[in-house]
């Protein structure tokens, strides 16, 4: 009886808290919300890091018939994206209606904090995407994962993070450069939490058969990877594009153990590529890695608090957690004629609504959620400095 | 108090006058408050800082300033930058000279073959965008280092290229050096050509040998040219951003321009517009170099510019031979980079030239409605090039009509009113962004205009700031022309329209600018072709809506859609290159005149 009632009250409890967090959801359905948009006639403007929002933006006005002067994505990065949405905002400046951004630690920062975007969901999303809507919506997951060259590197060869700083891998790791790209960078703020520094200093011993000691600029585990990492030759590249191409390339002729912490979309994209032929230089992922096998990241959608049409804005966001707003509907064209696809046989990429599938042979978000490190976009904006002025040091 | 206002009336009566408070007011606006605005951005909290430095933004702070040159981070930020920004400069004054004076001394001064074509083609580097040669380097000589496909070289001979040659300060270095040789060649060359062959034939009557002529009367003659040559290479190279970006960073290798890049883009803009108030004061400080040298030197009539005839230097055995070799360094720096980029921007897969791995469809190529770099159309078909092209024109046309409209009228003016501390402080002040490093000077626009100010409202993401700042930034280039045009016509000419009472904007159109014509074409040619290749001073500037070809190409190469970028080069070198051919047929005003060549 007393387990009864003890579950009960944790049920409650939980119930009563979620209920807390989530009563933020705007009672406006999608139908309402482009309605008023459709009324209010002003443009509707899209800043995004993906490019696949780009295409969506004009499928959804194809789709509902919007007929407004200027529909329009603009795909931009995160770090100029940054910069643009503030001072626009800031200065009153007629930009973007909702944003599509990742960086999570300086949009929280640079963006929510100062009140130049805000989170927002409605009933629709919440049933949907559930507790991905706060503290910022989270439209898309991304991942990144350990990706080698099929041809040099054994399968399973690689299964200890710690492989990065081992000699024998010196100078064959490729990442993009953290100073480029945030959610890098977060990456690595987000190893040197004390939770993943434990788990670091763990497998540091299964992999080199010794206990860590730390270096005296480094306070913990999490830092002294950083730095072996680095001091180990590890190349910063300028895409990840860029580098799945370089490390699977057939024309290489030296043998190398090319490995590289990129997005697994890249690495499919790659094999589909007819670079890679079969029998030839092949990529492969790694699938088991001790303590993480990468990260995962979150883009996140935010409405503008200078936007010109926040309910069409809305409305688009409503729709992209449908299917047709994530897969097309097969029928929907974009400006240049050809089909929506949007996000269709695409690995690496998985909508906030988990009820959507995933590519065939991908797996599902909660599966790659265990074995990655997630994006904590609160703990990342409070270290970050920290962690970027101390690979400034080390380089 | 009638005598003060009847001094006023004539004073304004003057339409010199008036041009020059018009530009007195319009110049400080945006050159000297510019300048107080970057100090003041200095000393608060910018909104990416706020995580590091915990103060509300916009608060006053020493963060900066103590960071950089007070913490264990200024060797990192600043003293290492700043050091292997001065000696890549430094060795590119010595190869730009030693390529481009050499040249010059072949052409001018020996009897080498094909001269005519050849001093075309080596003027190519300077009229093409700063970044052609360390792109052509990188398609040829990039390694393994980062992994994936070897340049063509390697593709090519099989001889793997060690990382040094690939990246870094040599081939940045290299790569700078010969873009500005055509100074080289252009400065010394005027030299060369019309110093007074007198003082050759005495020393040969005096029967002096080569040797000794050589360094007792050339190299003393020309020393002027190479020290202007030299104070325009370092002062360009120390300003230069796409080739250290290009080449430095696949090794970390950081100068000023690319420290002040990623401090601006990253979560510390503070330390980068400190970086540019120091790129400021060291281009102050080369040009108070460059003009005491010009005060201290003797003037001799040594040009005289009527050399009766030059006795040419016969090459004998060594003609073919060094003919051949200025043929390879000209074919190295015009059209084997040229070729490279076609080649990049047709094939399928890096490193494979083979024929069945080329295609047009990054030229020509349909949508295929993917979102990979594939699937996009060609950049003949695609909507956002031709938007983007459209873009660079009207800000090109924009830039020169500004700053070759205004600096003709500022030339004019201070001409007419030399002497007076008016007219000097005018001319100060139009030279000054001349002083100011491109990409300092785009992070002085982004600190004061990306906020309302006064009446003026915010210009961020705006034509009109890119606008405002290339008419700025080139106007140096057009006043100077302006000025020294106007210098050498005597007012004689004008006073004669006045007699006649012809009023000024007919003496104006009737008078002044027929007889200058061709100065001022090329004051307006050179701003338009500078800024349709201009990268650094509008890369922080542009936002997504407003890009400018060169800013797309640098986002093609971040993104590592090699094809597209190679191809958007190509067409920017057309465009260029058809421009100054159109207008040089029409006017007979060209670049190298512009320059100073003949």
């Amino acid at each position: 009886m007393k387990k009864l009632t003890a579950l009960i009250l944790a049920c409650l409890l939980v119930f009563s808290l979620s209920a807390c967090a989530f009563a933020d959801a705007d009672p406006a359905t999608f139908e309402e919300l482009l309605e008023a948009g459709k009324a209010n006639g002003n443009k509707l403007s899209v800043y995004t890091t993906h490019s696949v929002t780009v295409s969506s933006v004009e499928a959804f006005a194809n789709k509902f018939g919007i007929d407004i002067e200027l529909v329009e994505g603009t795909q931009i990065g995160d770090n100029n994206q940054i910069t643009q949405v503030a001072t626009e905002v800031a200065s009153g400046i007629s930009g973007a209606d909702i944003i599509f951004i990742q960086d999570g630690a300086r949009t929280v920062a640079e963006l929510v904090d100062e009140g130049y975007v805000y989170n927002w969901y409605n009933q629709e999303i919440l049933d949907k995407v559930g507790e991905d809507c706060e503290p910022l919506l989270v439209w898309d997951y991304c991942n990144k994962v350990f990706i080698y060259n099929a041809d040099y590197v054994e399968s399973g060869e690689i299964n200890n993070i710690w492989y990065a700083t081992d000699p024998q891998y010196a100078g064959t790791l490729q990442m993009k450069d953290p100073e480029k790209e945030g959610v890098n960078m977060n990456f690595l703020v987000m190893l040197t939490s004390d939770e993943n520094a434990a788990a670091l200093t763990e497998a540091y011993k299964e992999y080199y058969g010794k206990d860590l000691v730390l270096d005296p600029d480094c306070p913990n585990a999490g830092y002294q990877f950083i730095k072996m990492m680095y001091n180990n030759g590890l190349l910063a590249g300028d895409s990840d594009g860029n580098i799945a191409k370089a490390i699977g390339n057939p024309a290489q002729e030296a043998p190398t153990k090319w490995s590289a912490l990129i997005t697994l979309n890249k690495y499919v994209k790659n094999l589909k590529d007819s670079t890679v032929k079969p029998g030839e230089k092949t990529l492969d992922y790694v699938k088991e890695m001790t303590p993480v096998a990468g990260f995962i990241y979150p883009i996140y959608g935010l409405i503008t608090s200078n936007a010109d049409n926040p309910e069409l804005a809305k409305a688009f966001l409503v729709w992209l957690f449908t299917e047709d707003g994530w897969f097309g509907d097969g029928v929907t064209t974009q400006r240049d004629g050809s089909v929506f696809v949007g996000m269709t046989g695409r690995f690496g990429d998985y909508s906030g609504n988990q009820a959507i599938p995933v590519a065939d042979g991908d797996s599902p978000v909660t599966e790659w959620k265990k074995i990655l490190i997630q994006e904590d976009p609160i703990f990342a904006a409070e270290h970050r400095a920290d962690v970027e002025d101390f690979i400034k040091m080390i380089k | 108090m009638n005598r003060k206002l009847n001094k006023v009336k004539s004073f304004l009566s003057k339409p010199y006058n008036i041009l020059l408070i018009l530009l007195l007011i319009f110049l400080t606006y945006l050159v000297v408050l510019p300048l107080i605005s970057i100090i003041r951005d200095t000393f608060v909290v910018h909104a990416s800082e706020k995580s590091r430095i915990k103060q509300a933004v916009g608060s006053f702070t020493l963060y900066h300033w103590l960071r950089a040159f007070a913490s264990n981070f200024s060797s990192i930020l600043i003293w290492e930058p700043l050091w292997h920004s001065v000696y890549t400069s430094v060795l590119a004054c010595g190869v730009s000279i030693l390529i481009g004076g050499g040249f010059a001394w072949l052409v001018a001064r020996t009897d080498m073959m094909w001269k005519k074509v050849l001093t075309k083609l080596f003027i190519f580097p300077y009229i093409m965008p700063s970044w052609t040669l360390a792109l052509a380097w990188r398609n040829f000589f990039k390694n393994a280092v980062v992994g994936g496909a070897p340049g063509i070289f390697t593709a090519v001979t099989g001889i793997a290229i060690p990382n040094w040659f690939a990246y870094g300060p040599f081939p940045i270095i290299i790569t700078t050096g010969l873009h500005y040789a055509p100074f080289a060649y252009i400065l010394i060359g005027g030299v060369l050509r019309n110093m007074d062959a007198n003082l050759e034939e005495a020393a040969i009557i005096l029967k002096t040998n080569k040797m000794r002529m050589f360094t007792r009367i050339t190299i003393p003659m020309v020393m002027p040219a190479v020290m202007s040559t030299i104070i325009l290479v370092f002062s360009s190279s120390m300003s230069s951003f796409a080739v250290p970006q290009f080449l430095g960073l696949p090794v970390r290798f950081y100068v000023l321009t690319t420290e002040m890049y990623s401090t601006i883009q990253g979560t510390n803009p503070g330390v980068g517009y400190i970086i540019a108030i120091l790129m400021i004061v060291i281009s102050v400080a080369i040009m108070l170099v460059n003009q005491y040298m010009i005060g201290t030197r003797k003037s001799y009539a040594t040009v005289t510019g009527k050399s009766a005839n030059i006795s040419l230097f016969h090459l004998k055995g060594a003609r073919l031979p060094l003919s051949l070799l200025a043929c390879l360094i000209v074919l190295c720096i015009s059209l084997i980079p040229m070729i490279s980029f076609i080649l990049q921007s047709v094939i399928l897969t890096d490193g494979d030239y083979s024929l069945s791995n080329m295609t047009l469809d990054f030229w020509i190529g349909l949508s295929k409605g993917g979102n990979d770099y594939q699937d996009k159309a060609g950049i003949l078909r695609n909507a956002d090039v031709w938007k983007t092209l459209f873009n660079s024109l009207k800000l090109s046309v924009t830039c020169a009509i500004g700053a070759g409209t205004v600096g003709f009228l500022a030339g004019y003016s201070i001409v007419r009113r030399r002497g007076s501390w008016l007219s000097r402080l005018v001319e100060n002040l139009t030279f000054i962004p001349y002083l100011i490093p491109s990409m300092a000077f785009a992070a002085i626009y982004l600190s004061m205009f990306s906020q309302q100010r006064g009446i003026i409202p915010s210009l961020y993401g705006t034509f009109a700031i890119l606008a405002l700042i290339g008419t700025i930034k080139y106007l140096p280039m057009a006043s100077r022309s302006g000025v020294n045009s106007m210098m050498q016509l005597s007012p004689e000419i004008e006073e004669a329209g006045v007699i006649m009472g012809v009023p000024w904007w007919k003496r104006m159109v009737r008078i002044i600018i027929p007889i200058e014509k061709t100065t001022i074409v090329s004051g307006y040619l050179l701003p338009f072709v500078s800024c349709m290749r201009e990268l650094s001073l509008f890369v922080i500037l542009v936002t997504a809506n407003n890009r400018v070809l060169t800013t797309l190409l640098f986002f093609y190469d971040e993104k590592g859609w090699a094809q597209y970028g190679n191809a958007i080069n190509l067409l920017i070198i057309f465009i260029v290159l058809l421009v100054n051919f159109i207008v040089e047929k029409l006017t007979g005003a060209s670049i190298e005149k512009g320059v100073g060549g003949k």
